[in-house]
């Protein structure tokens, strides 16, 4: 059996995750990245994407919103703005807000920030996948 | 005789109804806090974390990459000022100490952003540019809003007008000492790069791109962080306030109480007499 490691994910509003897991699975800037006990110290930069970790062969999924992994030798710290497990995701919400995302983006509005709309997009994307 | 006593009467009544109202908005501010301060407290370990973080990014790096937060406009005269105090009213000395802390320090060359319109209605009086665009902006705030605040802020630094932007607010000490403070947010301290050794931290993708993602973040959770401290503040001393005056009150109740006895068994007494006094006339 593989040796386990804390995970502590936690978010500006207060939600909190503390666990131990064999591995963990991160979608960072450059790529997929899957982290084990005893990794080195690492600070990664994640995306909107799903994270995984693995405990006693089960598999526990979240989508998160983009955030940072900081891997110290003792714990593992993952600050994201916001974290779902897929029964926690409202999926009409996530439909409405791609939408919403969608026609922004296509209404070439000059006052909307191009930006912002796509990351929210993307979170809908995001929160939408891991659901179905 | 018994015009004194009616008159002690409605003030009995009225303030009972006012403690009722100090009474209530103590409640309120009760919950308020509760609800603020452990908002507070989770925001306060995320900045820990991201602290750490930056700290173990920022060190290392020579002083001379460019990351925006950490330019300096040596030239620029004014100052950028952002001042949380409250909308409401009643809650004792919150904003008093506040406007004590910045008298004085403001000048024309500033800008400055007021949070709060007790804030805005004390500095309109003087001569002094102000921005009443972010008036209402705690009543209804979320760390996206702060992030779209934040942008404004850099944005505004980056023109180069203005040499620093400092935030103005009340910090938590205890549920009866707040201290109103300044902190510089931009440009970055350099200092945040101290102590830490980073050898052997890999930075994924690299150290400065990982550096200029994660200051963004930093600041909107210190910027969300001290709004919530301010907040705190402004509950917990409406609280205080509020449970002084409801004490006073009290005080002041049982006072006319007793002066109302007195004069009702006065007026009694009186009016024993009048008629004994007139049947022995007879």
């Amino acid at each position: 059996m593989a040796n386990k490691f804390n995970i502590k994910m936690v978010t500006p509003d207060g939600k909190k995750l503390l666990d131990d897991c064999e591995i963990l699975n991160v979608v960072t800037s450059t790529g997929a990245m899957g982290i084990m006990a005893k990794h080195l110290p690492l600070v990664a930069v994640l995306e909107i994407s799903h994270l995984e970790y693995k405990k006693d062969k089960e598999v526990f999924r979240y989508s998160i919103a983009g955030g940072i992994l900081n891997v110290q030798k003792d714990e593992t710290i993952i600050l994201v703005e916001s974290f779902e497990k897929p029964n926690e995701i409202d999926l009409n919400r996530a439909l409405a807000s791609k939408e919403r995302a969608e026609k922004r983006i296509s209404s070439n509005d000059p006052n909307i920030d191009l930006k912002r709309a796509e990351v929210a997009l993307k979170r809908a994307i995001n929160r939408i996948s891991l659901v179905k | 005789m018994s015009q004194g006593l009616t008159k002690t009467k409605r003030r009995i009544q009225s303030v009972t109804s006012t403690k009722k109202i100090t009474k209530a908005m103590e409640l309120v501010a009760t919950v308020k806090l509760k609800r603020w301060k452990d908002n507070m407290e989770n925001i306060l370990q995320y900045l820990n974390s991201m602290e750490d973080i930056i700290s173990s990014c920022a060190s290392g790096i020579d002083n001379d990459v460019e990351v925006n937060e950490f330019k300096t406009f040596k030239s620029a005269k004014g100052k950028l000022y952002v001042i949380v105090t409250s909308t409401l009213g009643l809650c004792g000395g919150y904003n008093y100490n506040l406007f004590k802390f910045i008298n004085n320090k403001l000048t024309k060359e500033d800008k400055i952003f007021v949070v709060g319109t007790k804030g805005f209605s004390k500095l309109s009086h003087e001569d002094l540019s102000l921005d009443d665009k972010y008036l209402s902006f705690l009543d209804k705030f979320n760390y996206q809003s702060v992030s779209l605040f934040r942008q404004e802020l850099l944005n505004l630094y980056l023109t180069g007008e203005y040499k620093e932007v400092v935030l103005v607010s009340t910090t938590y000490k205890n549920s009866l000492t707040f201290i109103p403070t300044e902190k510089r947010i931009l440009p970055l301290d350099n200092s945040l790069s101290k102590e830490v050794s980073n050898v052997d931290i890999i930075f994924e993708p690299s150290q400065k791109e990982v550096l200029s993602l994660i200051i963004p973040k930093y600041l909107d959770t210190l910027l969300y962080g001290k709004l919530t401290e301010a907040l705190v503040c402004e509950q917990a001393s409406r609280r205080n306030a509020m449970d002084n005056a409801t004490d006073n009150a009290e005080e002041l109740l049982d006072k006319l109480k007793i002066e109302f006895n007195k004069a009702r068994q006065q007026a009694i007494t009186q009016e024993i007499t009048e008629v004994v006094g007139g049947s022995i006339n007879k």
